[in-house]
């Protein structure tokens, strides 16, 4: 009985004389100096911790409103659509052509235009407007299109006729008459164009 | 401003710094006492003292909130204590303890003596270890002699009389314990 007492008080001393080490005071003031001057440097400097978060969200929110700004105005540019490209007179069975951008009614693009740009911006922008300077400030404030395709020449014409022989829009044709006429024609066209002559070309197989 | 061997840390913690803390003082003050209330959870120097490092870097990163606090001395203590026992949790406690009860046996003892007496002391802190956690608590902060019964309680979230019954129940345990083992 006494002696687990002993041995307690023994050892509830022990935790209670026990001394730091020397110098521990020191070492803790020297690591804490260090800690401290990094961050008061930190603190000093504009992106303080509080404020960070704030800033943050400050411009993802700019960025998010530009590009809902930018993605709207792309959207209502007004009079450009797709449409597809009638046939000529001379190309019955060549295949219809989508068409880039309508550039018909440009003037009209230039208006729409002008009235999507709010006009103070514009005014800021141009501040003075001379006459030599008219025709350089038109073309910058021209809509930009695509080019319209060129036209076929007579060759690709008829190397496209070729090509497409017999195929859905030719077979479609209920009259006979008209569809052994068209027939005539692109074989006459064909033989013209490639000079042959038939006899000749006769004679050579035999 | 108190300084200690020349180290002198003046801490602002309120916007503006129209007020400062000494850290250099409050270092000074309080690092023995955290130091023994880190000691009797690790029983180990070196992580006591590690445990009082953190401590005062928590002061340092809670600077600007100091000012709010009502009684510095329990605040900082129940810092080192919680701190204490997260780091006894992450160690291996039967190994300090044996260096602990080793140390403590032969600071006074003489060499073949010290063995026996090393063993017993281990039993004791095993045994300390087996209580219960709030009677573990209560009485290994009773043993640091500059805590009162008052401050135990408030460290430990408790009532005065709760703190003395819970006291007085370790003890009787402990003691009841190591008596059946020697028999």
């Amino acid at each position: 009985m006494r002696d687990a007492e002993r041995t307690i008080e023994r050892l509830l001393a022990g935790l209670r004389d026990a001394e730091p080490p020397g110098g521990m005071e020191h070492r803790i003031l020297e690591s804490l100096d260090g800690m401290g001057a990094r961050e008061v440097a930190a603190s000093a400097s504009l992106w303080r911790r509080p404020l960070r978060p704030a800033l943050a969200m400050l411009l993802a929110c700019a960025v998010i409103l530009m590009v809902a700004f930018t993605v709207q105005q792309r959207k209502h540019v007004p009079g450009q659509s797709l449409i597809p490209l009638k046939p000529k007179n001379g190309l019955n069975g060549a295949p219809n052509i989508v068409s880039s951008l309508q550039v018909s009614q440009k003037p009209q693009h230039a208006a729409a235009d002008q009235r999507v740009r709010s006009p103070r911006r514009s005014t800021s922008r141009i501040p003075v407007k001379r006459p030599q300077d008219a025709p350089a400030l038109g073309e910058t404030q021209t809509a930009s299109f695509p080019a319209p395709p060129l036209p076929l020449t007579e060759q690709e014409r008829l190397l496209l006729r070729l090509a497409h022989r017999g195929d859905s829009d030719t077979t479609a044709i209920l009259n006979p008459d008209a569809r052994a006429a068209q027939t005539a024609k692109a074989t006459e066209q064909f033989q013209q164009f490639f000079a042959i002559n038939a006899t000749e070309m006769r004679n050579q197989s035999e | 401003m108190a300084s200690i061997e020349g180290c002198s840390l003046a801490l602002p913690f309120i916007e503006g710094a129209r007020s400062t803390v000494d850290l250099a003082a409050i270092v000074e003050a309080y690092s023995t006492l955290l130091f023994r209330v880190a000691n009797s959870v690790l029983r180990s120097r070196t992580e006591a003292e590690d445990v009082v490092q953190d401590v005062f870097l928590r002061v340092l990163e809670h600077r600007l909130s100091l000012s709010t606090v009502r009684d510095m001395r329990v605040w900082l203590i129940r810092i080192a204590w919680n701190l204490a026992l997260d780091r006894r949790r992450r160690k291996r406690p039967e190994q300090l303890d044996e260096a602990f009860a080793r140390s403590l046996a032969g600071a006074t003892l003489p060499a073949d003596t010290a063995m026996e007496e090393a063993q017993r002391l281990q039993s004791v802190l095993r045994e300390i270890e087996r209580l219960p956690k709030a009677e573990r608590y209560v009485l290994l902060l009773s043993a640091i002699e500059e805590l009162g019964t008052a401050e135990i309680a408030a460290v430990l979230r408790r009532s005065e009389s709760a703190v003395r019954a819970l006291l007085s129940r370790a003890r009787g345990r402990l003691k009841e314990r190591l008596e059946g083992e020697a028999r």
